[in-house]
């Protein structure tokens, strides 16, 4: 075979899996897992399959361009990476030099691996506005755990689970390296309950399936915790000791009886029981959720709370079987995903206020669904620069006026590997590195690292962190990470706490094992939670300051979003935004023609009983109303979708965006995150097919 | 006989398999590529709606090569049955004669199916995270 096979790591959707790619004259032929190293984690999914179909494709950027024809016209001129910096830094510089560097907002899209470089850039500088995707993605989850158990959201134990709960999550089509993990669960006599409206490929082979409208899970989840209780099933000694408020907790869940949660979720009681039993009787419980399949609704980090507390009930928190942070010590390196550090000057960061549980919370970065309110109107005060990594207004809820939003900074910059429709709004574009284009350090099995250098030339594209350290040195800054002068320096930090060399490992291709491992986590409740009572709260502390506000009540009380439908004559179906289909990751794919030709008609789905009455068939003309606009889709008619919800994929590109029909004020009071997953729709037939 | 066998209750859909296929058949500017492994929506007894794939079954006595009048269609050394898409004409003999309804057709009108990858373990079989296809 003429191939040259390389290790590498697809990275498309910052995972890390491990790939062989088969290079031809330096380019990709095709790409396989690593199937045949034992040392890392092969795997590859469809998206990563067409990888270089991704690398190679038209749209990606080659060389830092300068916006030279009108705000969003598209029309750019190539200039230097020095040019480039130069003019970041002279335009925050003039900021910082009025004391108005908080008129600057750095933001980070989808991409975590640089995060924390780029908050130590935003601290230097000197502005307390960094924030992230995360405000719609993984950071509800993380406030619901913190407020019970004063830590973020720890992992399953799939391998000692005697029952997991994947709740709102379908690793069979968005997360295929843990997919086997769940499903085998089964092998092993363990059970495995699987809550989603839809009948997924996960659902389909659970042990039980509970399918209950689409943000109803708080309610779900406390009569599941009401038969724990009624049946004698919860831990009691383990409560004892380390539950804070369960009384008032039991007094509440002892309203929602299955019959009641029947007629809220539309899970039949007899099931509601079913799993009750079978997670009171069958413990540890493990509970696998997706980033925001519960989150994206206005009773979000309630819902959240009330499904995270079933560990509490079970005595499973914490403990080998249920959700843990690692039992035995392991490698882990500096920086990665969501490390970012703690900002400077809080209280004056552009939604300070309106989100305090967040601020108390999650001192790192800002809501970041605050950005178009603050940049269109000035409010709380005018932002006049934006530094972004990886924008993409189709994230935010009403996402025309994010779009607005973006051209009406006074500069913005995107840095991206495509001209995307955001990149098209900026004044400067700069082209980053994919994973397979740059060297990175990367924890494999059995405590082991190793480096990997570049296995793609990249041409004129740097990689984030070097994007970030180019910045700083045209800025002058001179802090502990914003003073490095190489990337070199970047890695040797990332691997301070395993006690390796970057020389040493740079020579061993095969990889080292680490000199110093990090702890293992366990049984930390028992020093003290780092929950205002030090125990794992059922009546939440920190809520209990904002009791006043709406939403914030100290239990994890169920407020049904249904009373919110202004006309539900006009608006009768739920509308569910964010669902997935395996070939698309979020808007990364759908320029990928392999993966987007796969099916013709992928936006809207509903059952086939709600297709039937209203006159619909497969493929279609429809048109989606919500009460801030409307749209013409085609129809997909899916017998796994449940009657009276319409599934819609997101981020969607060329007129297939759901989130421009979502209001921007329909949001969870606590955490911020938008309605997704629960707004309102009106459907009609328009005639014509595809 | 040499052909591709999928375990129906491990397979989950999740069509690693026919991008795989792609990827190891095309290069990234055929952006009409016709997998050589098909793939189809169906409604399951659950209710599921999920992707099922398919390949050629590569049969002993392959009533597709019996069908081609140009002889476009023949065995190979390893049993797989194989297309000269020099020699195809698009008649679509074969895809009459075909009882499973493998072949499909690429933009120039050629016969495509499953090579077996030729002698290699196969894309797709290598690429299936649920260890669902095998050659048999």
């Amino acid at each position: 075979m003429p191939y040259e096979k390389r290790l590498s790591v697809c990275g498309l959707c910052g995972g890390k899996c491990f790939v062989n790619l088969y290079m031809e004259n330096r380019e990709i032929a095709y790409v396989e897992k690593a199937y045949d190293r034992s040392d890392v984690n092969g795997n590859i999914c469809l998206r990563g399959a067409a990888l270089k179909q991704y690398l190679n494709h038209p749209d990606r950027l080659r060389h830092p361009l300068l916006r030279a024809g009108a705000k969003g016209s598209g029309d750019f001129r190539r200039i230097s990476w020095d040019k480039a910096f130069e003019l970041i830094a002279e335009r925050l510089k003039k900021d910082r030099d009025n004391e108005n560097a908080k008129a600057t907002v750095f933001f980070s899209g989808h991409p975590k691996w640089y995060r924390y470089m780029l908050s130590e850039l935003a601290r230097d500088y000197g502005t307390p506005n960094y924030c992230t995707e995360s405000s719609t993605c993984f950071t509800a989850a993380d406030i619901a755990y913190k407020l019970c158990y004063g830590m973020p959201v720890q992992r399953p134990d799939l391998k000692e689970c005697r029952t997991l709960i994947c709740w709102g999550a379908n690793p069979a089509y968005t997360k295929l390296d843990s997919v086997n993990g769940v499903l085998d669960i089964i092998k092993r006599g363990a059970n495995l309950i699987v809550v989603d409206p839809r009948i997924t490929p996960t659902a389909a082979r659970a042990t039980l399936h509970l399918r209950p409208r689409s943000g109803t899970d708080g309610a779900l989840a406390l009569a599941i915790a009401n038969v724990i209780f009624s049946e004698g099933l919860t831990d009691d000694g383990y409560l004892r000791q380390y539950a804070h408020g369960i009384d008032d907790y039991k007094d509440y869940v002892s309203n929602f009886t299955p019959d009641k949660a029947e007629r809220i979720t539309g899970v039949p009681a007899n099931d509601i029981i079913a799993a009750g039993r079978m997670i009171g009787n069958d413990t540890p419980l493990s509970i696998f959720t997706s980033s925001c399949g519960i989150a994206h609704t206005p009773n979000g980090v309630q819902n959240y709370r009330a499904v995270f507390l079933l560990e509490a009930i079970t005595g499973s928190f914490d403990c080998r079987g249920g959700n843990h942070g690692g039992l035995n010590p392991s490698v882990k390196l500096n920086g990665g995903h969501h490390a970012a550090k703690a900002r400077v000057n809080v209280e004056e960061e552009f939604c300070a206020g309106r989100f305090p549980v967040w601020n108390e919370l999650v001192n790192n970065e800002g809501q970041a669904m605050c950005l178009d309110e603050a940049i269109l109107n000035g409010s709380p005060y005018p932002i006049h620069n934006l530094i972004a990594f990886g924008m993409n207004y189709g994230m935010f809820p009403d996402s025309e006026r994010m779009r607005r939003a973006l051209l009406n900074t006074e500069f913005f910059v995107d840095v991206d590997l495509f001209m995307t429709d955001s990149a098209r709004c900026a004044d400067l574009v700069l082209p980053a590195e994919a994973a397979p284009e740059m060297e990175y350090i990367y924890a494999i099995k059995q405590n082991r690292l190793i480096y990997l250098p570049p296995v793609i030339d990249s041409g004129n594209c740097l990689n984030d962190v070097e994007i970030i350290l180019g910045i700083c040195r045209k800025l002058g800054l001179n802090g502990k990470f914003t003073g490095m002068r190489t990337y070199d320096e970047y890695l040797q930090w990332m691997l301070e706490p395993t006690g390796l060399n970057l020389m040493d490992l740079k020579a061993a291709p095969e990889g080292l094992p680490a000199r110093r491992l990090s702890a293992g986590s366990s049984e930390r409740f028992k020093s003290g939670l780092k929950t205002p009572s030090g125990k794992i709260e059922f009546a939440s502390e920190v809520l209990k300051k904002f009791d006043s506000r709406s939403g914030y009540a100290a239990l994890p009380e169920f407020n049904d979003y249904l009373s919110f439908n202004p006309d539900k004559g006009r608006y009768p179906y739920v509308l569910c935004a964010g669902a997935k289909l395996p070939q698309f990751f979020h808007s990364r794919t759908y320029r990928l023609p392999w993966l987007s030709n796969l099916e013709k008609h992928t936006a809207v789905s509903i059952s086939p009983e709600d297709a039937q009455n209203i006159g619909l068939e497969d493929g279609s003309r429809l048109r989606l109303s919500t009460p801030v606009g409307e749209r013409v889709f085609l129809t997909n008619v899916d017998s796994g979708v449940p009657s009276g919800t319409v599934f819609v994929m997101h981020d969607g590109i060329e007129n297939q965006n759901i989130n421009e029909l979502i209001s921007a004020e329909y949001y969870d009071p606590v955490s911020g995150f938008p309605g997704f997953r629960s707004y309102f729709c009106g459907i009609q037939e328009v005639g014509g097919r595809e | 006989m040499s052909r591709i066998v999928c375990d129906d209750s491990a397979c989950i859909g999740c069509l690693c398999c026919v991008i795989s296929c792609i990827d190891h058949h095309y290069k990234e500017t055929e952006i009409k590529a016709v997998p050589l492994r098909r793939y189809k929506k169906v409604m399951l007894a659950s209710g599921l709606s999920q992707y099922i794939t398919e390949s050629c079954r590569h049969c002993v006595r392959a009533p597709c090569a019996a069908a081609c009048r140009e002889k476009a269609v023949y065995k190979d050394e390893f049993g797989f049955v194989q297309v000269n898409t020099e020699l195809c004409n698009g008649c679509r003999s074969c895809e009459v004669a075909c009882p499973f309804g493998i072949p499909s057709f690429n933009e120039a009108g050629h016969m495509v199916k499953c090579d077996g990858c030729c002698g290699n373990v196969p894309a797709c079989v290598l690429a299936c995270p649920r260890g669902a296809l095998s050659l048999k």
